[in-house]
């Protein structure tokens, strides 16, 4: 199927049936006899989800949408992502640099209640191979994080329904150059920002700081909001957890 | 007549009325303690560990209720010096008589302090081969459910002084297999093989440490490859059932032969 015939990312109202096609994925939403609405899904393993959504109203609001990659293949880590860098990004001392990376997404399918709240109703991923684990640190005092591989972008590279785009900015305050081939940060606090009706999607930005610290050379890393967030997107926020500072202690190459 | 009655000496200076106050004053005691509990439940426990609710939930209770049996007897003038005494030879007795069952108890305090290993984790208790998640720290045993759903309940003076074997203090752990492969195939090749299956296939296997490959053996049929790979330290069950199924279909699907124990037997001719 080609990239322009998959379904895009916003709200669909359902009254009778909606068919959406997702690389790998589809899902086939539509009303029963007696006003319950089915849901059905097949991933790329040939694996069927099917769930049920009564409904007295006969209609249903849905919002299809990209959310934090910390739900698959389960929630187990403390908001943590292991992004490893297909090529490591090398740094000169005293210097700023900016990338833009792929960042990696699920995505998600919300009901809209009456009242305008959501509820994420599924979740699932169109690559797997990004939805796995990784250590950081050393088994006996490392964090698990989620993990994926990740490539520097071009301008207009876009990776729909399995990355996003994130704009890293690197500076390196150590009197050395420095190769740089993962980033380890908290995501919970992270927003997704999409056009709707499109499968292009941006996440807040970070900031990465390498300083030393009793002679080890660390990152600070900080989120910072996407610079065009007020440019007609739309915003799927988390409740924020923990907007500080993280530092990578336990290494970077 | 009534009073009388209530008047009535047992013992010497413990009358029928004065029992029957301590026994309202101790149902109140009982009735006070299960408020705070249920307060404590409400209020504080969600933000406690589970191990550390179930010890002060107990403290609580059972503080409260002597607190007010205390309280009770000293107003009515019973001297519980007498029962103390009374106790502490009581004491002696069962001890002698209950020794283990007593250091079943004191057993089961000292693992609530010391914590080697809390309620809800896996642990082996190496000296009775149990593996599984600790369920329950009671007073006299502890309960052990299985991987198989089975509960086993290990006294805690056993538990207290076994070799215990926790896997809580890291967040993954490493699990291994060994497959054996065919002397005529390429080693390299059948290893690249099974890690891009297992990186494809075993969700819960770490992507970083990665899986690493050793050559355990040269065997008699085969040469032995052991396969180590990190998850996170409570998927056990969703990573061994899978490994050896994921690495079979891979290698056969490579058509890497996976030898089995053959025997070449000679057969003198009729002449010799």
């Amino acid at each position: 199927m080609e990239k322009n015939a998959y379904s895009g990312f916003g709200q669909y109202e359902i009254s009778d049936k909606l068919e959406l096609r997702l690389p790998k994925t589809e899902i086939n939403i539509g009303i029963k006899e007696d006003n319950r609405f089915s849901y059905y899904r097949k991933n790329s393993e040939d694996q069927e989800i099917r769930k049920s959504i009564p409904q007295s109203s006969g209609k249903i609001k849905i919002e299809l949408c990209p959310i934090l990659p910390m739900n698959l293949p389960a929630k187990k880590t403390n908001d943590l992502i292991f992004l490893r860098l297909a090529e490591s990004i090398f740094v000169e001392k005293k210097s700023t640099v900016g990338v833009l990376i792929q960042f990696p997404m699920e995505i998600g399918i919300y009901i809209i209640n009456q009242d305008g709240t959501k509820d994420l109703f599924d979740c699932f991923t169109c690559e797997p191979m990004h939805s796995r684990f990784a250590l950081y640190g050393t088994p006996e005092n490392g964090k698990l994080c989620m993990y994926s591989k990740v490539k520097l972008l071009e301008k207009n590279d876009v990776d729909p329904y399995v990355f996003a785009r994130m704009k890293v900015d690197i500076t390196n305050n150590l009197n050395e150059g420095k190769l740089i081939g993962k980033l380890v940060f908290p995501i919970g606090s992270h927003n997704f920002y999409y056009s709707e009706g499109s499968s292009e999607v941006h996440v807040d930005d970070i900031e990465a700081t390498l300083k030393q610290e009793s002679k080890t050379s660390l990152i600070d890393i900080k989120r910072k909001g996407y610079v065009n967030k007020g440019t007609g997107l739309k915003l799927v926020s988390y409740l924020a957890t923990d907007d500080g500072i993280y530092t990578m202690d336990k290494g970077f190459d | 007549m009534v009073f009388e009655i209530l008047d009535t000496q047992i013992i010497e200076g413990i009358t029928i009325w004065s029992l029957l106050v301590t026994g309202i004053l101790v149902f109140a005691g009982v009735i006070v303690a299960k408020i705070v509990r249920m307060i404590f439940k409400k209020k504080f426990a969600p933000n406690l560990p589970v191990d550390t609710v179930k010890t002060l939930d107990k403290l609580i209770y059972y503080g409260i209720i002597i607190i007010f049996l205390l309280a009770a007897t000293a107003s009515q003038g019973i001297d519980v010096g007498g029962l103390v005494i009374g106790a502490g030879f009581l004491g002696i007795v069962i001890g002698f008589a209950a020794q283990s069952v007593v250091s079943n108890m004191i057993s089961g305090v000292f693992m609530l302090i010391e914590k080697p290993v809390r309620q809800g984790e896996n642990v082996e208790v190496v000296d009775v081969n149990v593996i599984g998640r600790l369920i329950e720290i009671n007073t006299f045993s502890s309960k052990i459910q299985q991987f198989d759903g089975t509960v086993v309940r290990i006294p805690n003076e056993k538990m207290f002084t076994s070799n215990l074997r926790t896997f809580s203090l890291s967040e993954v752990r490493r699990s291994e297999v060994s497959v054996g492969i065919g002397y005529g195939e390429n080693v390299d090749n059948a290893i690249k093989t099974i890690k891009n299956a297992i990186e494809k296939n075993v969700a819960y296997s770490l992507m970083e440490p990665a899986p690493d490959f050793w050559i355990s053996e040269l065997g008699d049929n085969s040469v032995n490859i052991l396969v180590r790979v990190w998850h996170p330290r409570d998927d056990l069950a969703e990573v061994m059932p899978n490994l050896l199924k994921v690495i079979k279909n891979a290698l056969d699907d490579a058509g890497i032969e996976i030898p089995f124990p053959q025997r070449v037997v000679w057969k003198g001719s009729s002449n010799e």
